[in-house]
């Protein structure tokens, strides 16, 4: 009966070859990018599949002095730490207040809120930045900021769904013990929805850390220059030198491939409900 | 966790009156940060597009602003470039999202098996979509380089030396090139979204047809996918906005060249209002984008709000 056991074989066999198909394309450019960013640049172009002759940090130096990309590194940690922490406190608040309080207006608010998730960030770049040119905000990380801290309405979404399941009973209680409003919030609340929080900061770190058309719009100085927009200016100037490019692109997406190394089950869970309401 | 709580306000109990002022001035003051930035930012901004694109303008002082009616969307009417954009996003939204479902949802059966590494592989693809568009953008322009890029590299040492394509310098072949680098960072999400309606479908059912002499093929075309249905539909829809958003990879790759073959609504826009301040004309082409995603979102939300619902 050798069709059968045929039969029996050739599933997995089929699914490991498209798997490992889908591997190599997917993941070989990144393995690419990240062994050439320790090779020369003659290297990465005489060798390109070669692992590195002697692996060496010189271009991760060169990348980072010369070209100034540790400069365009700082700046983005610095903006995207302090829009996270914003947006963070933002949401759970609102989020509480929508989850937990009775106020009039409550469900106006609410849809006012949510439906800015329907709009693309393009259609409103163009007031945007007229709004900031007028407050002479071009050229400031307050004019991302701003935009960052206005572009809470996922963040928003996502608290109200997670305060919704603390039991309203467990509140009443704190507030009959005699905890303050903003006591029940802070230290009865806000830790039983902690997911929500993983939540918010993984689905942000990815949209702020990898943000570009913000940056492209509002500034202009390249001593401000966030890590995309480093990014350009090193394809503008640097074309042809490889070596100290592919070190900058493999600094750039470390931060998040590491992330998402660790915390794989938050990151795809905060992504896809992203995705699903974004 | 369950982030599909949609609508319904849990006020199933009202609390008396004095408590209820109490919570709201709480509420209002809990609110008040986030809509001191949303309101300004988010929502004038809206107003003001609808405002800019029936207007002359080139963006310096509010003096020189000159009303001209619908003017813009005249010229919208009759400018070639206008059209060719949208019709790169429509080409773009069409082939993305046959290729995008279709991969998707075979690596989600795939994978569904649940066979020894079959989830480090669903870690793997899922990887591309927590890198920037502008690092998946340079990475791919000089992986497609010309000359010295290992692909057309690859090409050689395989024995393919007449197959050089010039990859985003071809004006026939450049689109196509952008929506496989598009396909390549996107469509881990979209099988995430597959499997997590897959784990919807209890395996008795599966058990069942099997029992009935159902074969795969059947199993696949008549039980999973009418139940993937919605999930399907999700996937189409989240894939046909994103298309319509494409602007950072095209800025990256090509700047909307060869010739203008990558042109995209976004990038028209972008190029108008700033590169030309046209700001006029740029928030008209914004008003076109903003109708076809909010039909689009629309649809959406409607589909959703009658009910069904996506686990994950």
């Amino acid at each position: 009966m050798k069709s059968i056991k045929l039969r029996r074989v050739l599933p997995p066999l089929f699914y490991y070859s498209v798997c490992l198909v889908g591997l190599v394309i997917v993941a070989y450019p990144v393995v690419w990018m990240l062994l050439s960013s320790l090779k020369k640049t003659w290297e990465v172009l005489q060798h390109p599949f070669a692992l590195p002759l002697q692996p060496t940090l010189n271009n991760y130096v060169k990348a980072w002095q010369v070209a100034k990309f540790g400069r365009a590194f700082l700046n983005s940690t610095l903006v995207t730490s302090i829009a996270i922490l914003g947006i963070l406190l933002i949401s759970t608040m609102a989020g509480y207040a929508f989850a937990k309080l009775n106020f009039r207006g409550k469900n106006f608010l609410l849809y006012f809120w949510l439906a800015g998730m329907m709009v693309p960030p393009h259609v409103s770049l163009i007031p945007n930045f007229i709004i900031f040119d007028r407050l002479h905000l071009i050229n400031s990380y307050l004019s991302l900021l701003c935009i960052y801290f206005s572009s809470t309405s996922f963040g928003v979404f996502v608290m109200r769904s997670f305060f919704t399941t603390v039991p309203t009973e467990i509140l009443e209680a704190a507030r009959i013990d005699g905890c303050s409003e903003f006591g029940t919030f802070w230290r009865v609340a806000l830790p039983l929805a902690r997911g929500g929080l993983a939540v918010i900061a993984i689905f942000y770190f990815v949209f702020l850390w990898n943000d570009f058309m913000y940056p492209l719009t509002f500034l202009r100085d390249p001593a401000l220059n966030t890590i995309p927009l480093g990014l350009r200016s090193f394809q503008d100037i640097w074309s042809a030198d490889w070596g100290p490019m592919l070190a900058a692109l493999s600094m750039a997406s470390l931060p998040p491939i590491v992330f998402y190394f660790f915390f794989q089950k938050q990151f795809i869970r905060g992504m896809t409900a992203g995705a699903l309401k974004g | 966790m369950n982030l599909n709580v949609v609508s319904g306000t849990n006020t199933r109990r009202r609390p008396k009156r004095g408590l209820r002022t109490r919570h709201s001035w709480t509420a209002y003051l809990l609110l008040l940060p986030g809509m001191i930035f949303y309101a300004p930012f988010h929502i004038l901004p809206i107003l003001a597009v609808v405002y800019f694109s029936l207007l002359k303008w080139k963006g310096f002082s509010f003096a020189t602003m000159k009303w001209v009616g619908l003017e813009n969307y005249r010229n919208l009417l009759q400018d070639r470039f206008f059209w060719q954009a949208l019709k790169h996003n429509v080409q773009f939204v069409i082939i993305v999202v046959i290729v995008q479902t279709t991969l998707a949802l075979a690596l989600a059966l795939i994978l569904e098996q649940k066979f020894p590494l079959s989830s480090f592989f669903r870690g793997v693809y899922f990887m591309p979509t927590v890198l920037s568009l502008v690092v998946v953008g340079i990475l791919f322009t000089l992986i497609l380089s010309p000359a010295q890029g290992p692909l057309n590299t690859l090409l050689r040492i395989i024995g393919l030396d007449h197959i050089q394509p010039v990859w985003l310098g071809d004006p026939k072949l450049t689109l196509y090139v952008l929506m496989g680098v598009q396909i390549w960072k996107d469509f881990g999400l979209s099988m995430f979204l597959f499997i997590a309606g897959l784990e919807t479908i209890p395996t008795d059912l599966f058990d069942a047809a099997k029992v009935d002499g159902a074969s795969p093929w059947d199993i696949v075309g008549r039980i999973i996918l009418p139940l993937l249905r919605e999930t399907t539909t999700v996937v189409i829809i989240l894939i046909t906005i994103s298309c319509f958003k494409l602007f950072d990879l095209v800025i990256v790759m090509t700047e909307g060249g060869p010739f203008f073959a990558t042109e995209v609504l976004s990038v028209r826009m972008y190029h108008q209002a700033f590169k030309l301040n046209r700001m006029g004309y740029g928030s008209a082409i914004a008003i076109v984008l903003f109708s076809i995603t909010f039909v689009v979102s629309a649809v959406q939300f409607w589909l959703r709000s009658r009910g069904e619902k996506v686990e994950y």
